[in-house]
């Protein structure tokens, strides 16, 4: 029987990764702490529902995402692409791996407005696949669309992720 | 000219771009776990008072996927263990259906909802006394066998409804379906609500057996809403084309909606799906002889409008798209 530390265990061991979603999907990191909050209380209200069998953090994926979609999709659009500081700017940049030549920071701050430009099925799809890992086959189950469709969304996403890469420059 | 972010450069910039650790203040369950303790108290605590487990029994039963939301955010708590059935009945002749058959609401996972009077409940006589049986939606009822049934006040009564595992799918609420089977299987009276008991959930179920057919339809509706979301092709449905592809500046809007069902047969509870499709563009664009018998045309000021229903039986390796004269293949009794 699942006790009530068990969700806030489950939300500990995953917070992290949890947190990094809702900031990829939202434009804002504000907004990204709200998306964080609600996705936690709907899991909360949710829980009976859960099955033990299933990951918890694939389970709790889904409903964040559900969550961005449903929810509070419109404020998020409606926002423009804003850190809360230039610090908390700074800081999150300064947290991609740089042990490689595979670009400049000024490139990922562009790569970055362009996934927050992308319309939000392909945003969706390539946050989830980039962020984790997740095989094209485990992003279409936390969506809940066929792996057919990831792979085009993906396909798509990266053509035109391309193109505003190049316009920019 | 060679893009400068191929595939693989560009790969790599968004593993590392979307997929780096988060910044200390960044990560938010530092600050939420408190908070999700307190929540888990209060929600076990109102859980605990709210959800009921009737005790009661039901011939056979139809509804709809509902999220808890309503049941959980009720102003109307009520302790399980005091609840008779007599109190938590819908009417009268659901009640004797229940004592009748010995079958207990729980055992199909129900939750009650109380209700206050509204207007809004859908009044459905028996037949042949309904006004309107050439809906869409009464046509797949009847043809399913399931026979409306006149319901009026609403005030103090409940609705039982179930939340339908769907395969890991979010459910949306729109309506909702009650109805019982008389002792050879026949739907003997059918309830039904369009009142929007709860809201919107992002309401996340896990898959089982009974709903193991559910991706298929689901995509299946989702390819035929995809042909009419493109503006560039042709839309064809069993190989008759039912809109020419269309003008960049067309206008055109395309509704959707979907009830989730379980209709119980030989016994077992057997989920079905039906689909809505409903579909609006600037200009007549085809001729009505031309339109599969399941879609509806009409058109007004220039408008052309279709409306669909396409049913499924999640019971099916491979979900079906049907129209109401083929129904009696997929759900034999």
């Amino acid at each position: 029987m699942k006790s009530k530390t068990d969700i806030s265990e489950h939300i500990e061991k995953c917070g992290e990764r949890l947190s990094r979603l809702c900031i990829n999907l939202c434009r804002d990191h504000h907004d990204a702490a709200d998306l964080f909050q609600d996705t936690c209380l709907r899991a909360l209200k949710y829980y009976k529902t859960y099955d033990a069998s299933q990951e918890f953090e694939k389970w709790i994926f889904r409903i964040c995402v559900n969550t961005y979609k449903s929810t509070l999709r419109r404020l998020y659009n409606s926002r423009p692409l804003l850190f809360g500081s230039n610090d908390e700017h700074d800081e999150f940049f300064e947290m991609i791996p740089d042990d490689d030549d595979t670009a400049t920071h000024e490139e990922y701050k562009e790569l970055l407005k362009a996934v927050k430009r992308l319309s939000e099925k392909y945003r969706v799809v390539v946050v989830l696949r980039y962020f984790n890992d997740y095989s094209e086959k485990e992003t279409a189950e936390i969506l809940g669309i066929p792996t057919g469709t990831v792979k085009s969304r993906l396909n798509a996403a990266k053509v035109l992720l391309r193109k505003e890469m190049e316009h920019e420059e | 000219m060679k893009s400068k972010y191929n595939d693989e450069r560009l790969d790599k910039m968004l593993g590392n771009l979307l997929g780096s650790e988060v910044p200390e203040d960044l990560q938010f369950h530092n600050e939420l776990s408190g908070e999700i303790i307190v929540a888990v108290k209060n929600k076990e605590h109102n859980t605990r008072g709210k959800i009921i487990t009737v005790c009661a029994s039901l011939a056979a039963v139809l509804c709809i996927a509902l999220p808890v939301y309503g049941q959980l955010n009720s102003n109307k708590p009520f302790d399980d263990t005091e609840t008779s059935v007599s109190e938590v009945v819908y009417d009268e002749e659901l009640q004797k259906s229940i004592d009748e058959f010995n079958e207990d609401r729980a055992d199909f996972g129900f939750i009650s909802i109380p209700l206050d009077s509204s207007e809004n409940y859908r009044k459905f006589v028996k037949a042949p006394e309904v006004e309107n049986y050439n809906t869409p939606e009464a046509g797949i009822l009847l043809s399913l066998g399931l026979i409306p049934y006149k319901i009026t006040e609403t005030e103090g009564k409940e609705l039982f409804v179930k939340v339908i595992s769907a395969g890991g799918k979010t459910v949306f609420t729109e309506d909702a379906y009650v109805a019982g089977y008389d002792k050879e299987g026949n739907i003997n009276y059918l309830l039904h609500t369009n009142e929007r008991i709860t809201e919107e959930e992002a309401l996340n179920l896990t898959e089982t057996d009974q709903f193991k057919g559910d991706a298929n339809s689901r995509a299946g509706f989702q390819k035929i809403v995809s042909k009419f979301q493109n503006k560039d092709a042709p839309v064809k449905i069993d190989g008759i084309t039912v809109r020419e592809a269309l003008d960049a500046d067309t206008e055109f809007e395309v509704k959707t909606g979907e009830l989730h069902a379980f209709v119980r047969r030989n016994g077992e509870l057997i989920p079905v799906n039906f689909f809505e499709l409903d579909y609006t563009v600037s200009k007549k664009l085809r001729v009505p002889e031309d339109i599969p018998d399941f879609i509806k045309v009409s058109s007004e000021s220039g408008k052309t409008s279709y409306f669909g229903i396409f049913a499924y039986d999640c019971t099916k390796a491979n979900s079906v798209r049907t129209s109401l004269s083929v129904k009696e293949n997929l759900w034999p009794v």
